[in-house]
């Protein structure tokens, strides 16, 4: 076997593993919740407007991205330690990064490839729009979720009491959102509701310097979790 | 630093003593006064209460982290340092071009000379990686564990430095030297209460502020009380203590009542007030040692169960020393861990995988502090614990597929090889696609060991690993432990003394955290030698006969019962001498050590 056919084997190998683990075999139906989710609020919003925006398409599709992320970045964790399989991991060398830096990853690209799809579909059946500008902006926005829910985890280190937390701090920034407006610290910035009263080249600063906050605090974010996950013994009830 | 310790009472006399007078000036209200005296009077009691901060706290904390960060850099590469500076230089340059003020070019420099460091330090910390090379192949390993404590339930730092004030008065109460407060030490503080009294009751104007100074003052007269109850034990000081206590609130409920005429306000605050108290003699309760819920009336248990799980004031966790000052020393060979349920094996395994900290103590593997390359060195460990569980939705196949790619086994063909290979070992090939959920637990067991075996480091640990094997497995097992230790550190834990006879060449016995015994199995087995008997007793008399002894097993011959067993001295004057065992040894080690406990 060749050296590039025993790589590819490989990852195909730890993608299919590591998806069976991160959602316990019942990963179509956290596809099939996005789907309906995305259905129901796509003809909801087609059937309420006369017309339809491009940064409506950004709302519509940044909710069942936010929740196919959700749960294993934030359950992750408490899933190993439910398995009794954390003290195993634990002795693997480098398992921050082998198990839960790859499973973070994994879930990222698998969001990416899904946006396509439905982007496709808001596309073709809603109102058309650059199909990879949107995906990549909204893979900001789950890049910040994912890496915040992944941090909190291992700081409280019990998936609902995070789940919990997520819920009000997601709650909280949706509030500030509407006191943000078209602030770069807004993290619901939405970069394709350009504001009428806004020079475009100030506008796309703003968007651009949002960004790099969101992306910046992910990194952050991450790297904590990372740091936090060395503390094993705080994981071991 | 001892400069400013030698000044911390002459800076806290001058800042109390200039505050306390400064405090009618603050209050005053009279015409002139008013104008100028408050804000001035404020203005000197906040800036000095801020500068006694900065010295007495801030600058030793600041001077303290600047000695450690500096002594963190000088650590660091050449090359690093080099790449640091650059960073700061670039950092400062864009600080000075873009920002305009004093206040943010300030802010920016303090922000790039801090800042960059900490994100070197935090990256670098976050992205410590285990390697195998920390240790040069051709060198032997060799581990020493010295004086290792562990205490479950232990106090985060923060919390023992709060408490350490508390802690040595404790301390010093046991040895015998109560901390008694003096009573001129209190008295000062009656002058205080008295100002305070009259700040609440006569000073502020504001129903809430009046009620909530109340309270403070009626915590206040409660913690003089108990201070003065450590000098004075009388009954009369005792029963001031509970009418004041339940009264009190009462009194000032009834005041403020009269005052502001707000029923269902003073309602509230009356039900909260002694809410608040019954629930601080509760949590008394509840913290107090051997304390158990059962022992409370049922019908105020709930109550109890209420406070009890609050944090804080709820009850804390109990402490438990689970090692006592192990020290060993572990090198290339199979090394046994023995002891009863509960001795400590697992803890002390699990420190030196890395999974648990210790207390304290040190545990260093060719020289190398664990606790400091405590990421770098998992390169070196395999570790399998005594209670696991694997992903059940996954064939057991998959699994060890999944784990000998996290364990480094890249080349597929030589995974499947090595997959095959663990799973015969453990008889385990034919049952490779069942998916794991279906298994017994004597299967899962199998599993664990094939896992543990797809990638074999320099230093193995395997704790318990026999517990749930038949005994075909389980000699199986240890024979090809044996094996594998021929090249490296196998530490093998066990209650089972069988497996430890018949294959380790070192052995510790541990009991209760303590390390017991350290050396051979035969040295361990002669310390037994001149106390094994062998002899027998008529059915009728044996039970009587040997309630005070050890022993070791007994057979039924007829009305006579065979039997041997453990004593220092000849127990019956037919009884014949018998070879030690090592079972006999452990049996002896561990009665010993209850007699040397109990006397």
């Amino acid at each position: 076997m060749s050296k590039s056919s025993s790589i590819l084997k490989n990852i195909y190998s730890l993608a299919r593993y590591n998806m069976r683990i991160i959602f316990g075999g019942k990963f179509i139906y956290f596809i099939l919740a996005a789907l309906i989710f995305f259905l129901v609020f796509g003809t909801i919003i087609a059937l309420d407007n006369s017309y339809m925006r491009i940064e409506d398409i950004y709302g519509l599709l940044a909710f069942p991205a936010i929740l196919l992320v959700f749960f294993p970045s934030v359950f992750g964790i408490q899933s190993d330690a439910d398995a009794r399989t954390l003290e195993i991991i634990f002795g693997i060398p480098d398992y921050r990064y082998k198990v839960w830096l790859v499973r973070y990853i994994m879930i990222l690209l698998l969001v990416f490839l899904m946006l396509f799809p439905f982007a496709g579909l808001a596309w073709y059946a809603l109102v058309s729009f650059p199909l990879m500008p949107m995906i990549l902006h909204l893979m900001v926005l789950v890049l910040f979720v994912s890496a915040l829910g992944f941090c909190l985890s291992t700081l409280v280190k019990n998936g609902n009491a995070t789940a919990v937390i997520m819920v009000i701090l997601g709650l909280f920034f949706l509030i500030l959102a509407d006191e943000l407006d078209e602030s770069k610290w807004n993290m619901f910035l939405n970069p394709f509701n350009t504001p009428r009263d806004l020079n475009d080249i100030v506008w796309q600063e703003i968007i651009r310097q949002n960004r790099l906050i969101l992306g910046i605090s992910s990194l952050v974010l991450l790297l904590l979790g990372l740091l936090n996950l060395q503390q094993r013994e705080k994981f071991l009830r | 630093m001892e400069a400013g310790l030698s000044r911390v009472r002459p800076i806290l006399i001058t800042a109390v003593t200039t505050c306390a007078a400064m405090i009618p000036l603050a209050m005053g209200k009279s015409e002139y006064v008013e104008a100028i005296g408050p804000p001035f009077a404020i203005t000197v009691i906040g800036g000095l209460s801020l500068s006694t901060l900065l010295t007495l706290v801030y600058i030793p904390m600041l001077y303290n982290g600047i000695e450690q960060a500096l002594a963190w850099i000088r650590s660091l590469a050449t090359g690093i340092k080099i790449v640091l500076g650059l960073l700061v230089i670039a950092g400062l340059f864009l600080v000075f071009y873009y920002t305009q003020t004093f206040v943010w070019k300030m802010a920016g420099t303090l922000l790039v000379v801090v800042g960059i460091p900490i994100a070197w330090w935090f990256i670098s910390s976050s992205l410590r990686k285990a390697t195998e090379r920390i240790i040069e192949d051709e060198v032997a390993i060799r581990i020493q564990v010295s004086n290792l404590v562990k205490v479950y339930g232990r106090d985060s730092k923060a919390s023992r430095d709060f408490r350490a004030g508390r802690l040595m008065a404790e301390l010093a109460r046991k040895a015998g030297r109560s901390l008694k407060p003096k009573l001129e030490a209190l008295i000062w503080q009656i002058p205080l209460l008295g100002f305070l009294v009259y700040f609440a009751w006569f000073y502020l104007v504001g129903g809430f502020w009046q009620l909530f100074s109340s309270a403070v003052v009626y915590y206040y007269i409660l913690a003089i009380v108990a201070d003065f109850s450590r000098i004075n034990k009388s009954r009369l000081l005792r029963l001031f203590t509970i009418l004041f206590r339940y009264l009190a609130p009462l009194l000032v409920l009834i005041i403020f009542q009269l005052r502001w005429d707000h029923l269902s306000l003073t309602l509230v605050a009356g039900i909260a007030w002694y809410l608040v108290v019954l629930m601080g003699r509760a949590s008394v309760r509840v913290k107090q040692s051997g304390f158990e819920l059962r022992s409370i009336r049922s019908s105020i248990r709930w109550f109890f169960w209420f406070v009890s799980v609050l944090p804080v004031i709820g009850k804390e966790k109990e402490k438990f020393k689970a090692l006592k000052g192990v020290s060993l020393e572990i090198g290339t060979g199979m090394f046994g861990l023995l002891g009863p349920n509960g001795a400590g094996k697992s803890t002390m395994i699990r420190i030196i995988c890395g999974i648990l900290e210790q207390s304290y103590g040190k545990i260093w593997i060719n020289g190398i502090d664990t606790q400091e390359k405590r990421e770098e060195l998992q390169g070196l460990i395999g570790y399998l614990p005594q209670e696991f569980g694997m992903y059940e939705n996954m064939s057991s196949y998959a699994y060890l597929d999944y784990q000998a790619m996290l364990k480094g086994i890249t080349n597929s063909e030589a995974r499947s090889a090595r997959i095959r290979e663990v799973l015969n070992s453990v008889h385990m090939w034919e049952e490779r696609h069942k998916k794991i959920g279906a298994y017994s637990g004597g299967m899962k067991q199998r599993i664990g060991i094939a896992q543990v075996l797809l990638h074999l480091p320099r230093i193995l640990v395997v704790d318990e690993p026999t517990a749930g094997l038949d005994p075909r497995e389980r000699i199986r097992f240890r024979n090809l432990l044996v094996e594998l230790s021929a090249s490296r550190v196998v530490i093998f834990s066990t209650h089972i003394i069988e497996d430890i006879s018949s294959s380790c060449n070192t052995m510790a016995v541990i009991n209760r955290g303590e390390v017991l015994f350290n050396g051979t199995p035969g040295e361990m087995t002669q310390l037994a030698r001149g106390r094994v008997w062998k002899t027998s007793l008529p059915s009728e008399t044996f039970e009587e006969a040997t309630r005070e002894m050890l022993v070791v097993h007994h057979m039924r011959e007829g009305d006579e019962i065979r039997f041997r067993c453990i004593s220092s001295e000849k127990p019956f004057e037919d009884a014949v001498e018998e070879a030690p065992l090592l079972e006999d040894a452990y049996l002896w080690l561990l009665r010993k050590d209850k007699e040397n406990k109990e006397s």
